[in-house]
């Protein structure tokens, strides 16, 4: 039971962060940092599946993979967003949480731009005169 | 009527895709960005097929973008095939100059004067063109009636001989390959 295991050491490192926050703040933002590298390599593998089999999928459905992949870039690029911008918050920093997630907003839109012009620029050739 | 069917099964793969990837969105901020592109994708998944039915000719522009993101080693794989289109234009380079190097023999032997001669020809290395042409030759010294060798009477009918000699060759290379005269280097063994 993979989730127990999860739930178990969210319910540990949030009893740890409470009361370390109160010490040494500082050393609850590592410990909480190793908290989430920690449920990442849990669910790595489980994540390269799931991006496996929408590869397969996408593969079979003779969908172009460059869009695919962006849009798995993007939200991998969510994701870590995410995750940076609550670590930000949960030391007290919202201004810092705001700006890294502009940056992931920003970073996002390039990516999704090339999608966007490859679709306008073959709407406007079919597009008759 | 088939192909309508399979671009309606790929239809339904990818809005099944869509969807899963939507369950996978981060519950913040950033989720109507994610689902933007989603979105993109889906609409790209449906015009596709359709431009690829109606125009067979041609795909989205964007196909060829696939090129830097499937290949990380783009460099790599585009230096390597290089190399190999080189190595081709070599081999393919040495045939023929060994071609044109008998072809060469066979027709400046029958030049009167000429006993045996060795060529040696030189290719453009970017357009594979014959540059260069150096004959190597053993003139025939005349002989008289009862067959023994005869030297020549003197050094200027012998260089005279040796000069009809090189302007026929220089002549027939400048008809046959379109050299100038200045490719064509003729050199006289022990002269």
């Amino acid at each position: 039971m993979e989730i127990a295991q999860i739930v178990g050491l969210g319910l540990v490192a949030t009893i740890f962060l409470l009361i370390i926050r109160q010490e040494k703040p500082v050393m609850a933002v590592v410990l909480s940092l190793a908290f989430v590298a920690v449920i990442f390599l849990f669910v790595v593998d489980k994540i390269s599946t799931i991006v496996g089999v929408i590869t397969e999928l996408s593969h079979r459905a003779e969908a172009n993979y460059f869009f695919l992949g962006t849009v798995l870039k993007i939200l991998g690029v969510a994701y870590l967003a995410e995750f940076g911008a609550a670590v930000c918050r949960d030391s007290g920093e919202e201004a810092v949480a705001k700006k890294v997630e502009f940056g992931a907003k920003i970073i996002i839109a390039v990516l999704a731009l090339p999608i966007m012009i490859a679709i306008l620029e073959s709407l406007m050739e079919i597009m008759p005169g | 009527m088939e192909i309508l069917i399979n671009i309606v099964k790929n239809l339904l793969v990818i809005v099944v895709i869509a969807s899963f990837l939507e369950i996978l969105l981060p519950d913040n901020s950033m989720r109507p960005f994610v689902r933007f592109t989603i979105g993109l994708f889906v609409i790209l998944a449906i015009l596709n097929p359709i431009l690829a039915t109606i125009y067979s000719e041609r795909d989205l522009m964007a196909r060829a973008w696939d090129l830097p993101w499937e290949y990380s080693g783009t460099g790599d794989f585009q230096e390597t095939g290089k190399q190999v289109n080189r190595d081709i234009q070599k081999a393919g380079s040495e045939v023929i100059r060994e071609k044109i190097e008998q072809q060469i023999n066979s027709l400046a032997i029958l030049v009167p004067g000429v006993a045996d001669l060795n060529t040696r020809v030189a290719l453009d290395p970017e357009s594979g063109e014959l540059s260069e042409v150096m004959l190597v030759i053993r003139p025939a010294h005349e002989s008289s009636e009862d067959g023994a060798i005869e030297a020549f009477s003197s050094n200027d009918q012998e260089n005279e001989n040796l000069e009809v000699v090189r302007e026929k060759l220089t002549s027939m290379m400048r008809n046959l390959y379109g050299l100038e005269d200045q490719q064509v280097v003729i050199k006289f063994e022990g002269g």
